[in-house]
């Protein structure tokens, strides 16, 4: 039974092993023969053709790298001069640095190439070290913040008191296109809101692009490796050259350069109908105009929470806006200057406009015409604009909502005050025995004693003018001051004081009482150059070369050899008599007295120096210093370094720097700040606050913390001692 | 004060604005106009172009401040930027093409809408029919038609033009610099 089965299982394994061993034998073989004979030969064929192609190729791309390899050498030098040159010229920083990095990339590519082939040239090791320009870095970061628009609340949102706003709107950092064909500069903003009703921005996106891309357009020009040629302060400092806006029937050859300005200001109206423009013609302003008053009303209209535009960034200019009723003011600068201290300069330039119109009817006026132009209006005040912004290079007083005074001792004062405050009734039999003082006109408000950039005295009945109304008196004198101006005889007219009253006009009363400057027709006093340079006045040429001979220095003393003028503020339009009589009265006396001849000296001796004084620090370089009761400022005479323009223009940005951070809580402190020390590169500023003075000095950048708050508190000293020089009551 | 720039009064400005639908040519004419160029290339226009021109009307001069709009719908959100403070509003059609006439009319209400002139029934329009170079067989508003709306809205100057080849361009925008000077002489302030 058991030997049935036995062998038919035996079997079936032999028959199992043999299979699988066969079917092995057969398959390896097979495969063997299949690599071998097939697959090999063809292998060989394939590496065969394409040794042939890559030798084809090979010899193309080694003639072409070495034809870009040597533009790229041409183009990539080893200093940063020669790139901006090549690429400066037509393109924006950050293009020009794009470029760079692209370049570079090509550049590699092209020294592998070469490097594969022994004619080509090999580049130098610098070429490849893209980032060998520390500069480059700065930049990039730089414009990683470009074009942040902030549109925060203001204050002067007609509505007011709206306590729930939305949020800032930010413009992120932009992605920067460079386009291949024309390396034009383009900038793609992308809005995002804080809010929820990003979708209303929608359409405003595209535009906003057009937008910022024409307006840098033009201001690309304005990049600092194009101006190689012009120095910076010299620009600044005949900042005038070009007809004005005034000037527009004039057709100017040189004012395509208008945009490579470090400074701009534009005024216009609500329609977007130009007013003022500090440099440019009409045409060249009028689209500029254009976008800028869209760019205000995609902020301001599309929301009804009050949101208005306050600055955006793009790339070294910062452009700031103020909205002022039916007025758009508009600041672009690459001075380095603050948005706070912009915004502030931009309000004096609308009290110019305010002074000559009243608020009042420019109101009246754009409700009944949105339409209309206002220059008509203005037709002859772009002298007061003009002037108004070249006193923001020379003056404290809109940092330090201050006039300035000068230097006199305390007996002089208290002449002057006396002069003004109680005349004598001069008779033409004895001037000086009589006792009797002169009854003041009642309608008279207030009367100064002033030069056209330092006050001297003032005499309050009842009114306190603010530093905004003694600019607008005082700039009124310096504008005029090249014409007949008001030298000779007297002069009365309307106008606007804007702290005082910026509903209605009162009536000033100039007359000068004391000539201590050159005449303006020879033009000599650099005063009057400063003006003759923008020509808008007469004998403006040759006063300009006057200038660039005198060289950057001049500029600085020009507070010398001013005239004194007496200046009375009356509320009655008919009261030029009486103010006259008063006058009259006041010139005796002080002629009586000898105050006037006292007052000639003490203004030679003006500004004072540093070195006249014993109490001053030896360490001090430069004060200001501001009363804060009195409300006047005091500044010593600029010894070097900051005898030049560049220099105290410096000097001025760290104090307007300080200035931002009194008066305020930090982040560190409730409190605001007594004692600010700020270290700059060429100087190391202080600022000290105590309960009646505001205090800012200037020392050597090496200076320790330690000593600079020393010697101010000495400087302090000295101030408090010397208050009744310094200040009027 | 200075004796200079009082005296030259200064020219008068004028903001023009143009509407229209969307390729009607509103770019192309004001390009004939200022630059005397012409391309047939169409280069949607991104929010608003601005150009200036002087002109001399009756022997005075005139700039002209000329807003370019987009016809683009997803642009009229700026509406109020672009129209506040016009002085005149030039309407362009395509004779080409009868939607862009059609809409002529909400593009006259949406202007005065959001201009909101002083006098919107004496506001100075001046309607273009654009494109007439174009064959005959292609043109669907008659003139006639054109003519009749223009009379309707209160006596609108009616021009055919053709920005490609300069016809009536010049004349077109002198009537209407014209027209919105007398509008500026007749308001007392």
């Amino acid at each position: 039974m058991p030997s049935a089965i036995a062998p038919i299982t035996n079997r079936f394994s032999q028959r199992v092993i043999r299979d699988v061993v066969g079917s092995l034998t057969v398959g390896i073989a097979s495969g063997y023969a299949y690599w071998h004979m097939v697959h090999l030969p063809s292998i060989e064929q394939w590496r065969a053709y394409d040794k042939k192609v890559m030798a084809e190729t090979k010899i193309i791309h080694d003639a072409w790298a070495a034809e870009q390899g040597n533009s790229f050498d041409h183009l990539l030098g080893t200093d940063n001069e020669s790139i901006s040159s090549n690429v400066g010229g037509s393109l924006n920083s950050i293009s020009a640095i794009k470029l760079r990095a692209i370049a570079a990339d090509l550049e590699d590519n092209a020294g592998e190439a070469s490097s594969t082939h022994e004619n080509a040239s090999t580049p130098t090791p610098e070429h490849h070290q893209f980032g060998n320009s520390d500069s480059l870095d700065s930049h990039l970061l730089q414009d990683n913040s470009l074009s942040r628009m902030d549109a925060k609340q203001t204050g002067n949102i007609p509505s007011g008191g709206t306590s729930s706003l939305i949020g800032p709107i930010s413009l992120s950092p932009l992605p920067l296109s460079l386009d291949a064909s024309n390396l034009s500069f383009g900038v793609n903003p992308t809005l995002h809101e804080t809010n929820s009703e990003s979708d209303t921005f929608e359409p405003d996106l595209v535009i906003q692009q057009s937008l910022l891309s024409a307006i840098l357009e033009p201001l690309e020009g304005a990049h600092p490796w194009k101006q190689n040629s012009l120095s910076s302060s010299d620009q600044e400092l005949f900042p005038n050259q070009e007809s004005p806006l005034n000037s527009f029937s004039a057709p100017s050859e040189k004012s395509s350069t208008w945009p490579q300005r470090r400074k701009h200001f534009f005024i216009l109206s609500s329609a977007g109908k130009p007013i003022y423009s500090r440099y440019g013609s009409e045409n060249e302003v009028t689209e500029l105009m254009g976008i800028f008053q869209t760019i205000i009303a995609i902020v301001d209209d599309d929301s009804d929470d009050g949101d208005v535009i306050n600055s955006f960034r793009a790339g070294t200019h910062l452009f700031v806006f103020k909205i002022m009723g039916p007025l758009y003011l508009v600041a672009v600068a690459a001075t380095g200057e603050t948005e706070e201290e912009l915004k502030r300069q931009l309000e004096y330039l609308h009290d110019q406009i305010i002074s000559v119109t009243t608020q009042t009817q420019i109101n009246r006026i754009f409700e009944k015409r949105s339409n209309y132009d206002l220059r008509q209006l203005l037709t002859g005040t772009d002298v007061l604009l003009s002037k108004t912004i070249s006193s923001f290079r020379l003056s404290h007083l809109h940092l330090l909502s201050s006039p300035s005074n000068v230097f006199i001792n305390p007996k002089l004062r208290g002449k002057l005050h006396k002069a003004l405050s109680s005349p004598a009734q001069h008779s033409t039999a004895a001037l000086n025995t009589s006792s009797s003082s002169m009854s003041i006109p009642s309608h008279l408000l207030t009367t100064l004693l002033t030069t056209p950039s330092r006050l001297i005295s003032s005499f309050r009945n009842p009114v306190l003018l603010h530093a905004r109304d003694i600019f607008v008196i005082q700039n009124l004198i310096a504008a005029a001051a090249n014409g007949a101006g008001f030298r000779a005889g007297e002069a009365w007219m309307p106008v606007c004081l804007p702290a005082f009253d910026s509903r209605g006009f009162v009536n000033i009363y100039v007359c000068c009482v004391l000539k201590c400057g050159a005449d303006s027709g020879s033009g000599s006093g650099v005063e009057s150059v400063f003006l003759g340079g923008n020509g808008v006045l007469g004998d403006g040429s040759a006063a300009v070369a006057g200038v660039r001979a005198g060289g950057v220095a001049a500029s600085r003393v020009q507070h010398d050899e001013e005239d004194v003028f007496l200046v009375a503020v009356s509320r009655d339009r008919e009261g030029f008599f009486d103010i006259s009589e008063y006058k009259e009265a006041v010139f005796q006396t002080l002629q009586a007295n000898g105050a006037l001849d006292e007052l000639e000296d003490a203004l030679l001796d003006n500004p004072y120096r540093l070195t006249d004084f014993e109490g001053i620090p030896s360490q001090v370089r430069h004060f200001l210093c501001r009363n804060k009761k009195k409300m006047q400022y005091s500044e010593c005479r600029s010894a070097p370094p900051y005898t030049s323009a560049g220099d105290y223009d410096r000097l001025q940005l760290l104090y307007q720097t300080l200035f931002s951070k009194i008066g305020k809580p930090t982040e560190s402190a409730a409190r605001p700040a007594k004692l600010v020390y700020l270290k700059g590169t060429h100087e190391a500023v202080v600022y000290l606050a105590t309960s009646s003075y505001d205090i800012f000095a200037a020392y050597h950048p090496l200076i320790s913390k330690q000593d600079a708050e020393d010697s101010t508190r000495l400087l302090y000293k000295w101030i408090k001692r010397m208050d009744g020089h310094l200040f009027c009551d | 004060m200075s004796g200079r720039g009082a005296n030259s009064r200064r020219r008068p400005m004028l903001k023009v604005i143009i509407l229209g639908d969307s390729g009607v040519g509103k770019t192309s004419l004001m390009n004939q106009y200022v630059n005397r160029k012409f391309t047939n290339q169409y280069k949607a226009t991104i929010g608003a172009d601005f150009l200036t021109k002087d002109v001399e009307i009756d022997g005075k001069n005139v700039t002209t401040q000329i807003w370019d709009t987009a016809g683009q719908e997803r642009f009229q959100s700026l509406g109020v930027a672009f129209y506040r403070g016009a002085d005149c509003c030039v309407l362009v059609f395509d004779v080409n093409n009868s939607k862009s006439f059609d809409q002529l009319d909400s593009w006259r209400d949406e202007f005065l809408l959001q201009a909101s002139p002083r006098d919107p029934d004496n506001f100075p329009f001046v309607v273009l029919g654009n494109k007439v170079d174009l064959e005959e067989s292609r043109r669907q508003v008659s003139q006639k038609r054109a003519l009749a709306w223009c009379q309707q809205k209160g006596k609108i100057p009616y021009f055919e033009t053709s920005a490609k080849e300069a016809i009536n361009v010049d004349m077109a925008f002198q009537t209407m610099a014209k027209n919105a000077l007398d509008q500026e002489a007749d308001v007392e302030l």
